[in-house]
């Protein structure tokens, strides 16, 4: 064991770093991460096939799903408008300053607006503002419900929680999530003209830059756009789901347990753009891996 | 140990053997190796401890926890396995009064009220003509339609008394259902009581008024105090303690 001396206390004892213990701890972490993911897939898989039983839509369950749409799905629409705005302005100053840098011509503005809104932006901005807005709030929903013994309420009267809570939840969420990045990737596009057409960078008439938009259009885009959206979109739904309800018997829990499921979720978005960028374009960011 | 129902050809609707528990929290119900037995029709009541919790062991009765050991039946079909979703068809032909929490925060008290019976499949006018009865039985006008934190504990707990009567229930779980409200209402809740069980529907009252021992409702009543896990039959009713 090694000794030090310390100004204030005297002799003070250092643990001593042991590669069994280190291994041990990343072993621990490895398997809990896994865990994690395991309880992630079982209840998506869960609210598949939840959700594709007509059975379990029952009325109560289709007004809570109405309800979530409502609140996630449409009164969300004017927040990804508004960020989408803001995201379109910085990206055309963005172009604009490589093309003073590098001399890039108007025409390559276009597909590097497209590419970068429908591959990457749009569907971050689209969890982003579903996240900060919903999921953080359906994570406090339940761990409340579940800390006050309304799940047990539900519970004992033959409504299964996970049918008539959870999975319109989540099914809202994914929806919501792909119908928003929509939304903003056209906020992003509009502005960005605006912009770009503002500060001088582009010249073309709108139906002219929604021409070379279009013609930049690429069956990747949509084979991106569609599984980034629902799959980022699905985990974060089932995270804050799950951390919800994974909240202990104190009402102190819910704040602590919300915002980790935010940030928890918010952490999942990103690792899984970045996965299905390396999947699909095999490649993460300029280097190339297949 | 006692097997309080009557000798019936009924069928048994909700039956305990060797059940034995030991409450995790304070003030909660402890059993030691008791059996019980309710049949269609009948009223059991179980005298409690004026400061008991009687929540956990009503969810254990539904399959919601389970017992440190023993057996529960519900309609001659256990609580164990996976099939959950015979669990919660089960639990669907259980009305019950909570102790306690008893709402859902985010629905109106009407919907709340109508929540089980819509989700399992009851049509409009099935669900209507319940609520009519129900109301008119015990002198309601309307539901409540706003949420349960802005209304008064005794409007939520007749309220409770509706949701758990109507549709159809084949047992009731009455815990504490006069909490919250005046002595009024007793004769009222009996006379809902006499009702249900002549539609043979079981019922268990948990409470812990001393007077549910002299209640001889359609002829077909049990009581029982539970004294230290174990059930004892009240002294008016056998003159004398027995176990």
């Amino acid at each position: 064991m090694r000794v030090s001396r310390t100004r204030s206390r005297g002799l003070r004892v250092l643990p001593q770093v042991r590669p069994d213990r280190v291994l041990e701890a990343i072993g621990h972490s490895v398997v809990k991460r896994c865990v994690a993911v395991i309880s992630i897939l079982s209840l998506l898989s869960a609210t598949c096939v939840l959700a594709f039983t007509p059975k379990s839509w029952s009325e109560p369950v289709r007004s809570v799903m109405s309800r979530q749409l409502l609140f996630t799905g449409v009164d969300g629409t004017w927040a990804a408008a508004r960020f989408g705005a803001a995201v379109g302005v910085l990206l055309i100053v963005q172009a604009a300053l490589w093309v003073d840098a590098i001399g890039m011509t108007t025409e390559m503005i276009a597909p590097m607006l497209w590419r970068a809104i429908v591959r990457e932006v749009a569907p971050l901005l689209a969890c982003l503002v579903v996240i900060g807005r919903s999921g953080v709030a359906i994570s406090t929903e339940l761990a409340t419900m579940r800390v006050d013994g309304q799940l047990e309420v539900l519970d004992a009267q033959g409504i299964d929680p996970m049918t008539s809570l959870v999975m319109p939840r989540i099914v809202s969420m994914v929806f919501s999530v792909f119908c928003l990045a929509l939304i903003s990737a056209t906020a992003m596009i509009l502005t960005g003209y605006a912009g770009g057409r503002a500060v001088g960078v582009i010249r073309v008439s709108f139906l002219s830059f929604l021409d070379q938009l279009v013609g930049e259009i690429h069956t990747l885009d949509f084979l991106f756009f569609v599984p980034k959206t629902i799959v980022a979109g699905a985990f974060a739904a089932a995270i804050c789901c799950l951390d919800g309800l994974s909240v202990k018997a104190a009402i102190t829990d819910v704040p602590r347990v919300s915002s980790r499921a935010g940030i928890r979720a918010l952490g999942a978005v990103f690792i899984i753009s970045a996965i299905l960028s390396i999947l699909i374009y095999g490649r993460i960011l300029i280097f190339e891996v297949v | 140990m006692i097997m309080p129902s009557l000798e019936s050809a009924d069928p048994v609707v909700l039956e305990l053997r060797d059940l034995s528990h030991q409450p995790t929290f304070e003030n909660g119900l402890q059993f030691r190796n008791v059996d019980l037995e309710i049949r269609s029709g009948e009223l059991l009541t179980i005298q409690v401890d004026g400061a008991a919790r009687t929540r956990s062991f009503a969810s254990m009765l539904q399959g919601i926890g389970l017992p440190d050991s023993g057996e529960i039946f519900f309609m001659n079909q256990d609580w164990l396995g996976s099939d959950y979703q015979r669990h919660f068809s089960q639990r669907s032909l259980i009305g019950r009064v909570f102790d306690g929490q008893a709402w859902l925060e985010n629905l109106n008290v009407d919907e709340n009220v109508t929540l089980a019976m819509r989700h399992h499949g009851g049509t409009r006018e099935e669900i209507r003509a319940s609520l009519h009865y129900w109301m008119n039985h015990l002198g309601l006008d309307k539901l409540v339609s706003r949420r349960p934190a802005f209304v008064a504990p005794a409007t939520l707990q007749l309220h409770q008394w509706i949701r758990a009567f109507i549709g159809k229930p084949k047992l009731v779980i009455l815990e504490r259902p006069l909490q919250f409200l005046s002595e009024d209402w007793f004769a009222k809740l009996l006379s809902a009581v006499e009702v249900i069980l002549n539609n043979d529907i079981a019922v268990l009252w948990l409470d812990s008024r001393t007077d549910l021992q002299s209640l001889t409702l359609n002829g077909r009543s049990n009581h029982v105090i539970l004294n230290g896990g174990k059930f004892t039959i009240p002294l008016d009713t056998l003159g004398g303690h027995h176990e």
